[in-house]
């Protein structure tokens, strides 16, 4: 990518975030992304895998480890079941799974893998799961799958969405959905 | 090879060049290692006979899989891994071929088959590594439990430890979220030294918090939790307070500040349930919350750039004619 292109893109971003983007007032360090069915019911559990994308080849990577972002944080989870009652999780020393850091957090190009149940667990929910939920993270770039899977031969695998590059945006090389709260 | 007893003990005579061995009570050197030589001599002919019996189980065991005869196959697998077996799923494949057997004793062998396995359309070549098991004169494979070895690569093995020679206390901010189940948060003390670490003082705002659990001494190489409760009698969100810990080893003490957050609710929260601060204030813990993330209505704002058609030099879509169809 030449250097002026890469000037160009960066004030773009800078701009965009000063003088806040068209979703609303305050721009949160937070990107969302949704995951369209989770379950663990009977045999079966929910595999998530959560990436932290702002380790990407030159060009990308110059782009998104701008000054401004926010390369490392936690996971919050909010998770509606079936009867639409939820459920919320954060990630922290002791959480489960595989791939955090000790203070809970996912680093730059590190990927974090655990099942549904434990994460309920964690969140002392009672009983089983089947619902949808929305990952935010505390970090400027996330991609994900949640594979629900009985362990013995079926799994069913879907791209938590948006995906990387899905979206129109001037940094759509990073992946998530911008979260911007109401003021 | 003929025996002769005399006073001293049993004389083996060995015709040949090979020498006369004297076995007495008490060995020398020379005599013993010509023994041990021997013994080892026996154990590997007698493995070695044993290895044809364990490659033509393992070819009644993979050939039976092959022509999906699951129930014969079953009697080359041990008792305790049956139920294991019975409930795992083969995938499916269509030749099979020895590659190795690896001795781990003359009753142990870990045997290693190259399975052409259909993935994707295609087949493969697929490793297999069993270990199969010499029991009442019969060689029995081990099936572990596949479900359980799968879902092990999600789950954590290890508790976080201690790091050597160091006193440390994760996480370095406290959160306690409105929307969590349990309005608690804990602190974790890491004693990496090489005594008992006494938790001296543990200063929090009593108004807030409660004190669920605190440790009076941490081990060595051991962690204690501290775990503060909020007791949620405000309404207004994102508090701050903190904790101060005082640690004491020998002589020595180290002193802990944390700072948390309670009744907290992220500014992601607050973007995914569509809550102003205000709203998010006033919200209290059995209200009903759903996602409420809608785009800002188009006469409103402007759309930010490239996501128009237009804007990637394509011409804008055209509606079909509804009267001209």
């Amino acid at each position: 990518m030449s250097r002026l292109l890469r000037v160009f893109l960066l004030s773009s971003v800078l701009v965009g975030v000063a003088m806040g983007n068209a979703w609303g007032q305050e721009a949160a360090n937070q990107r969302a992304i949704f995951a369209v069915f989770l379950n663990n019911e009977g045999p079966v559990d929910t595999a998530l895998s959560i990436s932290n994308t702002l380790a990407a080849p030159l060009d990308i990577g110059e782009v998104l480890a701008t000054s401004f972002a926010n390369t490392q944080g936690t996971l919050e989870f909010y998770l509606w079941d079936h009867d639409g009652n939820m459920t919320f999780y954060e990630t922290g020393p002791e959480s489960p799974g595989v791939g955090l850091s000790e203070q809970g957090t996912l680093g730059p190009g590190q990927t974090y893998r655990v099942l549904l149940s434990e994460i309920l667990r964690a969140a002392d929910h009672l009983g089983s799961f089947a619902g949808y939920g929305w990952i935010i993270a505390n970090f400027d770039g996330v991609q994900g799958t949640a594979n629900v899977t009985d362990f013995s031969g079926f799994t069913q695998t879907t791209v938590l969405k948006p995906d990387m590059g899905s979206l129109f945006f001037v940094d759509s090389a990073s992946a998530g959905l911008p979260l911007v709260s109401p003021n | 090879m003929t025996f002769r007893k005399d006073p001293g003990g049993m004389k083996l005579s060995l015709t040949g060049s090979v020498e006369t061995l004297r076995i007495f009570p008490s060995l020398g050197w020379k005599a013993g290692m010509n023994f041990f030589l021997f013994l080892a001599l026996f154990s590997n002919l007698a493995s070695t006979a044993r290895l044809p019996d364990l490659e033509e189980a393992v070819q009644c065991y993979w050939d039976y899989l092959l022509q999906r005869q699951k129930s014969r196959a079953l009697e080359f697998v041990l008792p305790e891994s049956r139920d294991h077996f019975l409930s795992r799923r083969e995938p499916f494949f269509r030749s099979w071929r020895l590659l190795q057997l690896e001795a781990k004793s003359n009753r142990d062998y870990v045997v290693t088959t190259s399975v052409e396995r259909l993935m994707l359309g295609s087949y493969y070549n697929w490793k297999v590594r069993e270990h199969w098991f010499l029991r009442d004169g019969r060689w029995r494979v081990q099936i572990n439990d596949s479900v359980a070895e799968r879902r092990r690569h999600w789950q954590r093995s290890t508790p976080i430890r201690p790091r050597q020679g160091v006193l440390d206390v994760l996480p370095a901010s406290l959160r306690i979220h409105f929307l969590s189940r349990r309005p608690e948060a804990a602190l974790i003390i890491r004693n990496g030294l090489d005594e008992e670490v006494e938790v001296v003082e543990v200063n929090y705002d009593a108004t807030s918090f409660d004190l669920v659990r605190r440790p009076r001494v941490v081990a060595s190489g051991r962690s204690g939790k501290i775990t503060l409760r909020y007791q949620g009698r405000e309404t207004k969100k994102n508090l701050t307070g903190r904790v101060d810990l005082l640690l004491r080893w020998g002589s020595k003490e180290k002193s802990f500040s944390i700072p948390v957050q309670y009744n907290y609710l992220s500014p992601g929260a607050r973007a995914l349930l569509g809550l102003t601060r205000e709203e998010a204030d006033r919200l209290a813990p059995a209200d009903r919350l759903t996602p409420r993330m809608t785009p800002p209505g188009e006469e409103e704002t402007k759309s930010p750039p490239g996501s128009s058609p237009q804007d990637w030099g394509h011409p804008p879509l055209d509606r079909p004619d509804k009267e001209n169809r």
